[in-house]
């Protein structure tokens, strides 16, 4: 999955204002699951800078889903039509609604170029659902584009690569 | 409660009874539940008809491949040396191991990793190591085992294991000019498989997938959330969903062997341009779509990114419908595997194709807004059908209005389940065939 995903580099000693920048990313990304898990949908699209993307690559080794197929490529008015429709009660497969629960880990800022403006995060993550007696284990990893914006870090793009993207899969349509 | 078919189960493929488990306007239950009808229908149905198995654009080069499978046959499609296309079976001659692992790709021949035997692309055994250990070996008889019917209409190959079965036309016949329709919605670019392919696996009978495609009476039902969604972005939805029966409603019609069509152009033409506009990174209102595109006369072929309006299934696992491809793989009498395509269209430019994707993105795949509602459904129905004392599934809608055109030709309203009873009157048929 080399080409895919970031290099990551062997870093130095983490100094107060990485450290700092660090927590930052941790709470958001805390926030981002929690809210989703309690399906806050309202409030985890408020997360979203206002151009922003949302998605997940069929070919787990693809960095831009621009003229490739995906999961899912969502703009900004396409992730408010996904969380209109999973509110709507008749998006049929998610009525009644996958219970969910995710953890991620192995957080690491990976690109700097854009200086404390704007910078790429790293992390893998493990969503359990459960739904109508079937419970599903899904993992793989989340590559977040930040950007700060009137101080506080806002996500421009998330990237979803989960493990067997390209492989059958019994239908996504909760949010990742 | 005993089975219609056998008085126990599974099924003893000898006693099944097909007329007995389709009726004219009613399924028995164990059509999609029972496993010895499974079986039955692997062996007379899918090794004994036309099963499809890719588009020319999936092998355009010699060498090129993709594994598949014909019911429960693993097989290799493949463009041989000569460039014709062949469907080998994905087993060494030797002791059985698969020769071929990657999905798609390109080679010059199989090696199975085992004892290292090797196969041309044609199948023949080319190598065998240590070949001094067998006594009269007879490699001309111990190629890969292949397809002996392979033929192909407008891209679309199919294959057959059964030798005796017509020519493809003619077992397509009727349902000939909806293909050639459904191609030239590509304004004269050759249709191209994208690399990739949004899969799904529901757990429920194979044939649920085959009848919803050609089932316009759920479109407003299971799919209510698209067109809420959609309408609140957009004008309008297509007349029918929300109106009584008129004289120009569109319709859905079946042909011989099983073949069926769902027609919405009458219906759909109107709202093409809205669903286009609201795809991520579409073309703004008032965008000069010729400069936006590079090509002159482009908004003919942005339109065409919805497809040509029509959903086709081909008996027993094709179905054609928006842009995509859907190959329907039988897995368990309870478990199928769902593959959709996408269409591109070759040399067209990047934008054209880009705005393709997206569409095709909107309904289809896992996490689309359509495909997870159906595959719902089917799943619904697993559950509902496990019922053992109620034993009918009811398709007699319209069938009193439907018009005959030739015993084999039937033409029904958009919400009849003409193509339903057509599917099942061939799956009678090549059931009630001698195995």
């Amino acid at each position: 999955m080399s080409g895919s995903s970031p290099t990551v580099e062997v870093s130095g000693p983490l100094d107060p204002v990485r450290l700092s920048r660090l927590a930052e990313v941790q709470e958001l990304l805390a926030q981002e699951a929690h809210l989703l898990d309690d399906r806050k949908y309202g409030r985890w699209l408020e997360l979203f800078a206002d151009e922003c993307l949302y998605w997940m690559p069929v070919d787990p080794r693809s960095s831009d889903g621009t003229m490739r197929l995906n999961v899912f490529y969502d703009d900004r008015p396409r992730m408010e039509a996904r969380v209109a429709r999973l509110l709507s009660g008749s998006a049929f497969s998610e009525e009644p609604p996958s219970m969910t629960a995710r953890t991620f880990s192995a957080v690491l800022v990976t690109e700097e170029d854009g200086g404390e403006e704007e910078f790429a995060v790293r992390s893998n993550f493990m969503l359990v659902a459960h739904r109508a007696g079937e419970q599903r284990q899904l993992a793989g990893r989340m590559l977040h584009r930040l950007r700060r914006r009137d101080g506080r870090l806002c996500i421009a793009e998330k990237r979803v690569v989960l493990l067997g993207s390209d492989a059958p899969q019994r239908p996504l349509a909760f949010l990742f | 409660m005993q089975t219609l078919a056998t008085g126990c189960a599974p099924a003893g493929e000898e006693r099944l009874d097909a007329a007995a488990l389709v009726q004219e306007g009613r399924v028995h239950r164990d059509v999609y539940v029972d496993p010895g009808v499974f079986a039955a229908e692997m062996r007379r149905i899918f090794m004994g008809t036309w099963v499809y198995v890719g588009h020319d654009s999936e092998i355009r080069d010699i060498g090129d491949y993709k594994a598949t499978a014909v019911g429960l046959e693993p097989v290799i499609l493949v463009r041989d040396g000569d460039g014709e296309a062949r469907v080998l079976v994905n087993r060494c001659s030797h002791r059985g191991a698969s020769v071929c692992m990657m999905p798609a790709g390109a080679a010059k021949g199989f090696r199975c990793q085992y004892h290292g035997w090797t196969f041309g692309l044609d199948g023949a055994l080319l190598g065998v190591p240590f070949a001094d250990g067998y006594a009269a070996l007879d490699k001309r008889a111990m190629g890969l085992s292949a397809a002996p019917r392979v033929e192909s209409y407008r891209g679309f190959i199919f294959a057959s294991f059964n030798p005796d079965v017509p020519a493809l036309t003619e077992h397509l016949g009727g349902v000939l000019s909806y293909i050639d329709r459904f191609v030239e919605h590509a304004k004269g670019y050759e249709l191209q498989v994208a690399a990739d392919a949004n899969e799904a696996v529901y757990n429920a009978n194979w044939k649920m997938q085959l009848e919803n495609n050609v089932d316009g009476y759920h479109l407003s039902f299971t799919h209510q959330s698209l067109f809420e969604v959609l309408s609140g972005r957009t004008a309008s939805q297509p007349r029918y969903l929300n109106s009584a029966h008129q004289q120009d409603d569109p319709t859905v019609e079946s042909f011989a062997n099983g073949h069926a069509v769902m027609d919405l152009r009458s219906a759909a033409a109107h709202v093409l341009r809205e669903r286009l506009d609201i795809l991520p990174g579409a073309p703004p209102p008032g965008t000069d779509l010729d400069e936006f595109f590079g090509i002159e006369q482009a908004e003919e072929l942005y339109l065409a990114s919805t497809g040509p309006a029509m959903n086709i299934s081909i008996f027993p696992n094709l179905n054609l419908g928006s842009i995509n491809i859907c190959e329907v793989h039988p897995l368990a009498v309870n478990r199928t595997r769902v593959v959709l395509r996408p269409l591109l269209l070759a040399g067209a430019p990047d934008e054209i194709n880009r705005m393709r994707l997206r569409y095709h993105e909107l309904g289809s795949g896992p996490a689309g807004f359509v495909q997870p509602d159906d595959l719902e459904m089917f799943e619904r129905a697993a559950e509902g059908l496990a019922a053992e004392h109620v034993q009918w599934l009811e398709f007699s809608r319209g069938q009193e209005r439907e018009l005959l055109d030739g015993e084999e030709h039937r033409i029904g309203h958009i919400s009849d389940e003409t193509p339903q009873r057509g599917q099942y009157r061939r799956w009678r048929e090549l059931m009630e065939a001698e195995a």
